[in-house]
């Protein structure tokens, strides 16, 4: 792995390391916890760049959301008060169902958009929650709707010489009712089979915003909006999340592997719509 | 490369390669408790302190300790004065083959130093990344509750 990896760099600033990557083109890569770089066989990659000491390990609510730094890893965004209080703990239970303490101690949550494979835990809970995140490319930070990553694979987003600084997730989504469910062979398995990331913000009796988001069962997570719509109104019950998660169903095709075939992934992922749903509106 | 790390207490300069894995490496420089198993950060059998964390070596470069602090099992007691994590698995019985011990022991002092009294499920936890083929993990649990008591009782440090 890594056969043509000649050189580690150590940067202390953000700058420092968007100078790098400039200087290296595709032949840079950024390394954070490791986890991923460590088994992927890259030939085109000359040089690492270990980014864990410039700073991006944070967690911040400010007046605009939740900002959480490209280098925090997934442990901390479990354990944090602040992350468990944001959205009823999105990210925190996203976070916390990452595999193993092991993995969650050393795996970042910028590793886990960047390397955007379509299991990953995070993305689902950060496209459910209108998150947005900050890239710097050369001199140029520009923030990228985290809908974009429904649509083109982490790294081509972030490009070959952009560094993923921080998620935002928006403080309009602080007080939304949110569920997280992962189906895996078990808890501690890498590779989720079905996520759902369901969230609901309501005005009194009203609910006036719908996320309803799919993930691992695609290639990349999506929201369903057509499902989301029909929750939307006054008070949404029992029957429209079924008829929601019947929805889902109809919208979204899942992929096939040896794990377990399109009419088991289609059946348990309408069980786990409803029953996100459900505990979404239990509070 | 050259990298500058400290284990277990020792500060010194190495020689690897950059694209050396941090489990290669320190049994390369003899760390024969950081036992090789599934190579892919499943089986926890890797388990290393990275500045107090516990972190598969398996999945993470040599390069990535650079400056930083590492702790293998050799590194938290002896025969002669054993840690009370080490102390604990034996008089429990938490030792069938002993393949899985270096790195659950590891683990749990990562826990100890962090929450002295955990409940059953919070060593559970602690210990997910920890696989056993041998044993159904009750002893193992077991002994982690008894070094926390016998920490707490002795003041020393976990």
């Amino acid at each position: 792995m890594l056969k043509n990896l000649k050189n580690f760099y150590y940067p202390n600033q953000v700058k420092e390391v968007t100078k790098i990557l400039a200087d290296h083109g595709g032949k840079a890569a950024i390394v954070a916890g490791g986890t991923i770089l460590s088994r992927i066989d890259s030939p085109k990659t000359e040089v690492a760049v270990d980014i864990t000491r410039c700073g991006l390990s944070f967690i911040k609510e400010e007046r605009d959301g939740l900002h959480i730094g490209a280098t925090t890893t997934f442990q901390e965004l479990y354990k944090s008060p602040i992350v468990q209080q944001f959205a009823h703990g999105m990210v925190s239970k996203a976070s916390g169902l990452v595999s193993t303490r092991l993995i969650r101690n050393a795996g970042t949550v910028g590793g886990s958009i960047v390397y955007s494979y379509s299991y990953n835990n995070m993305p689902p809970a950060f496209l459910a929650l209108d998150a947005k995140v900050l890239i710097v490319d050369k001199s140029e930070e520009r923030w990228v709707d985290f809908s974009e990553f429904s649509k083109k694979h982490g790294t081509l987003i972030v490009g070959e010489t952009g560094l993923l600084k921080e998620i935002l997730v928006p403080s309009k989504t602080k007080n939304w009712r949110s569920s997280y469910l992962k189906f895996a062979r078990s808890y501690s398995d890498w590779e989720a089979q079905i996520i759902v990331a369901t969230a609901l913000g309501f005005q009194d009796e009203t609910c006036e915003n719908a996320r309803v988001v799919v993930g691992a069962i695609v290639q990349r997570p999506v929201r369903v909006v057509e499902a989301e719509n029909e929750i939307l109104g006054d008070r949404p019950d029992t029957k429209s999340f079924e008829r929601a998660a019947e929805i889902v169903c109809e919208n979204v095709s899942p992929m096939v592997d040896w794990r377990s075939s399109k009419d088991y992934r289609k059946e348990v992922l309408k069980v786990l719509v409803k029953r996100s749903l459900l505990e979404c509106n239990k509070f | 490369m050259k990298l500058n790390t400290t284990i277990n207490g020792i500060k010194k300069t190495y020689e690897i390669q950059p694209n050396e894995l941090l489990l290669d490496f320190l049994r390369r420089e003899g760390y024969w408790g950081v036992k090789r198993g599934c190579e892919t950060g499943d089986c926890g059998s890797c388990t290393v302190l990275v500045e107090g964390k516990a972190v598969a070596s398996c999945v993470m470069l040599a390069a990535q300790v650079e400056g930083r602090s590492v702790v293998t099992i050799e590194g938290l007691g002896t025969t002669q004065h054993p840690h009370p994590l080490q102390q604990s698995f034996v008089e429990a019985g938490a030792t069938q083959c002993g393949f899985c011990n270096p790195g659950m022991i590891i683990a749990a002092a990562e826990l100890l130093t962090s929450n002295p009294k955990p409940s059953q499920k919070e060593i559970a936890e602690a210990l997910d990344g920890n696989l056993c083929r041998c044993t159904g993990y009750v002893k193992q649990i077991e002994a982690v509750q008894r070094a926390a008591e016998k920490i707490s009782t002795s003041g020393e440090k976990p």
